[in-house]
């Protein structure tokens, strides 16, 4: 369990593996987490990075009470806000950085086609609901698991599966 | 005909941080590192400096309150003597001048000690200190 073998390399003085530990099961979570607010890849890099500096100042307090994973959220859902306040408001998943970021990602193994394709359905995906929004991009970045998106949003399972019910039926609609 | 979940999920399913996240994270672990060491460091320069401050001021409180005890000593160690210095004579007429000036140099000599002992120990209540 990872609590515990943080826990165990604090208590042997071992704080930048512990933070290792913890990037590593967390990196791209909490960056999607912070891509789902922002929607703007270089800002979610920027407050991924802030809020695993928030962590490793925080470490040494850790003593496996709580869970990392809640404790990690609400730092990355906090620090999003922050970062929206003092950033442009406009900013969208289809912007060329983010579209650039995700078609070079999918270039491999998709042709051009693909590619049109998955910027044409990230457009689609830009104009749902910010909620819906949030819970699509984040269910299909988690390998579908209502529970790690639940726990990341900070919402009910029951609630994440209702909006993702109703932003897939509104994809269709918009296709 | 791909389905719009296989659509999303490979969308979404790819997105990941730079290949350099953690060697600038780690980067920016140092930096934080060292201005927490720098901002610890100010905040003991800081505090030593407020000791030194705090332990300067109440050696100079001290200093002000043996001066002040000790001035108003001398001023009733004074007035005695000029009291004596006008009564003896009447009282003991054979009181000769050599006489008077072993008295005056024994109440000097009192003066010195209590002075001294008032700079030396200067919580101790002498009896009739002021």
């Amino acid at each position: 369990m990872l609590e515990a073998r943080v826990i165990e390399l604090l208590a042997t003085g071992r704080r930048d593996e512990a933070l290792a530990a913890v990037v590593d099961a967390f990196r791209r979570k909490v960056f999607g987490l912070a891509l789902s607010y922002l929607r703007d890849r270089e800002a979610a890099e920027d407050v991924a990075q802030e809020v695993f500096i928030k962590v490793w100042k925080a470490l040494p307090q850790f003593d496996g009470r709580a869970t990392l994973s809640t404790w990690i959220y609400t730092i990355t859902r906090n620090t999003s806000f922050t970062a929206l306040r003092s950033r442009r408001p406009n900013a969208s998943l289809s912007d060329p950085e983010v579209l650039g970021a995700v078609e070079a990602e999918g270039a491999n193994s998709a042709g051009e086609r693909a590619e049109l394709e998955g910027e044409a359905l990230m457009r689609l995906v830009d104009q749902l609901p910010a909620k819906q929004r949030q819970v699509v991009m984040l269910f299909y970045m988690e390998e579908q698991s209502y529970e790690s998106v639940s726990a990341m949003l900070a919402m009910p399972v029951g609630t994440v599966k209702t909006l993702l019910h109703r932003a897939r039926a509104r994809l269709q609609e918009l296709k | 005909m791909i389905s719009i979940d296989d659509r999303l999920a490979k969308l979404f399913g790819s997105i990941d941080v730079d290949p350099d996240f953690d060697v600038r994270l780690m980067a920016r672990v140092r930096a934080a590192e060292a201005d927490r060491n720098a901002e610890r460091l100010r905040a003991e320069r800081q505090r030593a400096q407020e000791d030194y401050l705090v332990a300067g001021m109440s050696l100079e409180r001290w200093r002000r309150a043996a001066l002040r005890m000790l001035s108003l000593d001398t001023i009733a160690a004074v007035t005695l003597m000029m009291v004596l210095a006008a009564a003896l004579p009447r009282v003991l007429p054979k009181f000769d001048a050599i006489g008077f000036g072993y008295l005056a140099a024994g109440i000097a000599a009192l003066i010195a000690i209590v002075a001294a002992i008032r700079l030396l120990y200067p919580r101790v209540r002498l009896p009739g200190s002021l």
